[in-house]
């Protein structure tokens, strides 16, 4: 069985707006003179000097009746039933903050309140923005080929339930980067997201 | 018959294949196995889609080796055999071309790992990854290699690296650009030209990502400024699932219809990436045929400078400003920073490159020559921490070639080297350096003999230099001339020496030019003064660049008024654009000393603006004007932060705001606190906050417990996953009316519902309120909590509502 493919990476070049509006900040009505250079140095800094780490895998899929399989664990979903009806492939995504930012975010919240919302707002969308950037670089590669990947799924997404995401910790490996897991199937750090996309495949002309 | 491309390319529009995957895929390949082992194992499938393809009308078809690089092959465990899958590969190519007097192309794709500094795999890995393959391609015959659909700078400079490295044969780089027109990792097409054309690519390309209708408009930008042919292969279009399957909507006339747009743009090359077959190559070949190829656009007269995400472009002419190479990152004269590069350390050398950018650097020039330090090591870990931190290009200065080498080699952009002079040791080490990486350079006019006093002697110097750089084929047009600043205390003749330097290179050789300024006024007061007087007069002469520190602030505002008078800021828009905020600046704070606030107005307005370092000395005069604490608390602070609360409620205020105003209420509150002792001021309710059980997130609860505390409540922060029996335990020790619990998870939120009935169990008179990212109003309503906050800011709100209010104490 293949193992995950793990990389690390700074995205720094992710758009800045979906950061600022987490923060709350509105075009249209937040107070631009009084926000001053100050923020976007702090954002800036941020974004360039911190790092995620992404994580894929592709599994063998199968949904018969009422049950999903992902090689050989299986759950019930009607929601991935639906969405993945005829799909044989499947990917695994995961993104995760790495440990020396979330420490940081951790020291922040106790001495400098302000720049700990930024980098907060930063490590939030980074990582899902990861996401994005996974799909978007394995969509490159995937084409060639005739296959496709379709709109991700997350754990705790209607009836795919959070506790699958112990299937992702694990198969994954991100106890290997120090990610944890609690009885809560809540990952810390808390930056780490994970999700679930069917592959399309093209038809083939047998001759 | 690597002259063979070349001779096409003068003849005709070179016509590539389609999309070898997706043939295939068509052909039976099965999903997920490896395409070099698939065609290895049935040399006849991919015979077959090549002929067709070369039916079709292609020139070029390419092996089918995109993905024969050991770290794609390891995933099926044929990485020991890069070098034979590769070699039979195009040999089998080669069969079937060779057949119709067509070339083969070498197909060299991404390894899909990040490199540094971007990644962590080291460069000279990459390198090796690279030369294994192409070595192996070229040795079966290949007449070029193409490296493409690239999604990463980096990747794609090793490639062309190793490609030059190993063999002579003409590579081609080509890059897939989303619809935002970067690479995937945020490349401009003409920074990734910029710097592959400097390192000596032979042809440019864009591929996959998108549909033909898509890549015009990058074609477009990419054939204005390109001076090495380009090649476009577009997707039929994007792909879309019908039936659960992948289908590519772009039929091969609608595709071919693009065929002379590309042409009239200034496109070589044509082919077809994803979802092409050999019907679209069929129709698009008939398209151009007859067709001449256009001329190459006239070389841009200028030196561009890239990081992996911008250009920089220096010029002569007014169509770019004066640029600004920044000089802080120098440890000599910094006792500081000398301590952190002999330390390993490099916060400080961080922290200069973005002040110098906020005040407005173009460039970075970074030297860390010093006693007691690798140089190159130091180098190196600096360029690979600026490339991810800057976007500004580097000027790497050194004396050492070793040192410049090594950062050449490594840096994702193409830099300026600092510097090359007419000494017999620095033509013998640096022209070769320069060379091989394509790098531009300033260039010293000096030599073995010491620096020219006179103009005709520099001259003599530049022409001795430019002569080794013709021999060696280095471009006299990426020089940019250093006009030599000797310090006017000593020798007040020299500075017009410079001067009419930088005069004779600008307007006789048409070349850049740059100074390192801060020499001029060496040993005289006022430095300042002479620096900007000298800046503005070698503006005059048709400086370039000026090598300075950004933070010299009439130095900087001499330089934008040099640019206006120069014809260099076009319709002033910089230069007003500078002063109107400056402006604005004073105008407001002569309207602040004007208007004379009262003291309570300066309170009020250091918790609006969140000024901390304020707050201590405005309160303190409210103090000694006799006001109690208790009132400066009740009647100016709380009503100054309940005004920032309504501000965030309105979107007027974001976070970082709300949150610098509330620290700078609780920095004013601490100052108050031994005074508010005495007086005993009634809380408005006392309060137990937590994250519920097997939940970890934090911070939005104590942005929660903070803005609660400013607004007069006492608030005992329990921390992150605490269970039920603890929340209620404590808040009752504390005499508690109320309790504020925070979920961020669907799987968490239910352990709310545990608290509300431990207190309705117990018959505890305390409220319960909830909030967090999955809770709502109606799941409040559901556990029966009393209320329910979307946001920091109306908790405060709701507190009000449920909590019966505390009279306060009759001010004094």
């Amino acid at each position: 069985m293949a193992a995950p493919t793990v990389k690390l990476v700074s995205l720094n070049t992710m758009p800045r707006m979906p950061i600022w509006t987490r923060l709350g900040y509105c075009e249209k009505t937040t107070d631009k003179a009084a926000l001053g250079p100050k923020y976007e140095t702090m954002l800036e800094q941020f974004v360039n000097e911190t790092k995620v780490r992404i994580f894929y895998v592709e599994k063998n899929f199968a949904s018969k009746n009422n049950e999903n399989m992902i090689e050989d664990y299986c759950f019930t979903s009607t929601l991935v039933r639906g969405r993945f009806a005829g799909v044989r492939k499947v990917m695994l995504l995961g993104a995760s903050a790495v440990k020396e930012d979330f420490q940081q975010l951790l020291r922040l919240q106790q001495t400098d309140m302000q720049q700990a919302v930024v980098l907060d707002a930063v490590l939030a969308e980074k990582v899902d923005f990861a996401l994005d950037f996974i799909e978007r670089e394995l969509a490159v590669s995937m084409r060639r080929m005739g296959r496709q990947l379709g709109r991700r799924l997350s754990c705790g997404y209607g009836d795919f339930a959070l506790e699958h995401q112990r299937y992702f910790f694990t198969t994954l490996g991100f106890a290997e980067y120090g990610i944890t897991i609690n009885e809560r199937f809540i990952l810390s750090p808390e930056k780490t997201v994970t999700a679930l996309a069917p592959i399309h495949e093209q038809e083939q002309t047998h001759e | 018959m690597s002259d063979a491309w070349q001779k096409l390319l003068a003849e005709k529009i070179v016509v590539f294949d389609g999309s070898t995957g997706t043939m295939l895929q068509k052909y039976g390949m099965p999903a997920g196995v490896s395409p070099e082992a698939f065609c290895l194992e049935k040399p006849e499938v991919i015979q077959r889609i090549q002929s067709e393809y070369l039916a079709a009308g292609s020139d070029i078809v390419l092996a089918p080796t995109f993905g024969a690089n050991r770290i794609k092959l390891k995933n099926f465990g044929l990485e020991r055999k890069t070098t034979e899958i590769n070699q039979r590969l195009a040999e089998l190519s080669l069969e079937v071309a060779r057949k119709q007097k067509r070339l083969v192309a070498g197909d060299v794709g991404p390894t899909g790992i990040f490199y540094q500094p971007f990644g962590e795999i080291l460069v000279e890995e990459g390198l090796d990854i690279f030369r294994e393959q192409i070595s192996a391609l070229v040795k079966a015959g290949v007449d070029l290699i193409v490296i493409e659909t690239q999604i990463d700078i980096q990747e794609t400079r090793l490639a062309l690296l190793a490609a030059k490295e190993v063999s002579d044969v003409p590579v081609i780089t080509s890059m897939t650009f989303d619809e935002s027109q970067r690479t995937l990792t945020g490349s401009d097409p003409l920074v990734c030209l910029n710097i592959v054309q400097s390192l000596g690519a032979d042809g440019f390309g864009i591929n996959c990502s998108a549909g033909p209708d898509k890549m015009l408009a990058v074609a477009k930008r990419v054939c204005a400024q390109a001076q090495i042919p380009v090649l476009v292969k577009p997707n039929a279009g994007l792909p879309v699932i019908q039936k659960g399957e992948t289908v590519f909507p772009m039929s091969p006339a609608e595709f071919a219809g693009y065929a002379e747009p590309f042409w009239e743009c200034g496109v070589a090359m044509l082919g077809g990436c994803c979802g092409t077959t050999p019907e679209h190559i069929a129709q698009t070949a008939h398209a151009v045929r007859g067709k001449n190829p256009q001329d190459r656009p006239t070389p841009l007269d200028a030196v561009i400078l890239s990081s992996a995400r911008s250009n920089i472009v220096l010029q002569r002419t007014p169509e770019s400003p004066l640029r600004v190479i920044g000089e802080r990152i120098n440890p000599t004269g910094k006792a500081a920073l000398q301590e952190e590069l002999k330390a390993g350390k490099l916060e400080l050398l961080k922290s200069f490159a973005r002040e110098q950018k906020e005040k407005g650097a173009d460039i970075l020039d970074v030297n860390v020559g010093m006693p007691g330090i690798n140089e190159k090591e130091v180098m190196l870990r600096a360029i690979r921490e600026l490339a991810v931190i800057s976007d500004l290009p580097l000027c790497i200065d050194s004396s050492n070639p070793e040192v410049i080498a090594a950062a050449l080699r490594f840096y994702p952009g193409r830099v300026l080297v600092n510097s090359l002079s007419g000494e017999e040791e620095k033509l013998k080490h640096i022209l070769p350096v320069l060379k091989k990486y394509g790098a531009a350079y300033i260039l010293l006019p000096l030599d073995d003999t010491g620096i020219p006093e006179t103009l005709e002697q520099r001259k003599a110097v530049l022409d001795k230099i430019y002569s080794a750089c013709d021999k060696q084929g280095v471009p006299r047009k990426s020089s940019v001339v250093d006009g030599l600043v000797m310090t006017a205390s000593s020798n007040q003749a020299q500075a017009k020496v410079t001067l009419d330097t930088l005069r004779y290179v600008s307007e006789t050789l048409q070349c850049n030019t740059v100074l390192g300024l801060s020499n001029i006024s060496f040993g005289l007061p006022g430095r300042d003064y002479v620096n900007s007087t000298f800046l503005a007069m070698a503006a005059g002469a048709g400086l370039s660049a000026v090598i300075a520190n950004p933070a010299a602030e009439l130095l900087m505002k001499v330089k934008a008024a040099a640019d206006v008078l120069t014809g260099r800021d076009p319709n002033c828009r910089q230069y007003i654009e500078k002063f109107q905020n400056s402006g604005r600046t004073a105008q407001v704070t002569v309207a602040a000393l004007k208007s004379e606030l009262s003291p309570e107005e300066c309170v009020r307005d250091a918790i609006v603006k969140g000024s901390k370092e304020e707050i201590e000395k405005q309160v303190r005069i409210l103090l000694d004007q006799g006001r109690t604490a208790l009132a400066i608390v009740q009647k100016t602070m709380i009503p100054a932060i309940q005004l920032v609360g309504e501000k965030f409620n309105h979107k007027e205020y974001f976070l970082p705001q709300l949150i610098a105003s509330a620290e700078t209420m609780e920095k004013g509150v601490r100052y108050l606190t031994p005074q508010l002792e005495k007086t005993k001021p009634t809380s408005k309710g006392i309060g137990v906050i937590a994250t519920v059980k097997g939940d970890i997130h934090d911070i939005g609860k104590k942005i929660v417990g903070l803005l609660l505390r400013n607004n007069g409540y006492s608030v005992i922060d329990l921390g992150k996953s605490v269970d039920e029996e603890t929340i209620v335990n404590q808040a009752v020790a504390h005499g508690a009316t109320f309790i504020a619990l925070s979920a961020l998870m669907t799987t968490t939120m239910t352990e709310m519902k545990k608290v509300v009935d431990l207190v309705k169990e117990r018959r505890l008179n305390m409220k319960v309120i909830v909030g967090g990212a999955v809770v709502t109003q109606k799941y409040a309503d559901e556990i029966q909590a009393d209320g329910f906050a979307a946001d920091a800011g109306k908790s405060v709100e709701l507190l009000k509502q449920l909590l019966p209010s505390v009279a306060s104490e009759k001010d004094d």
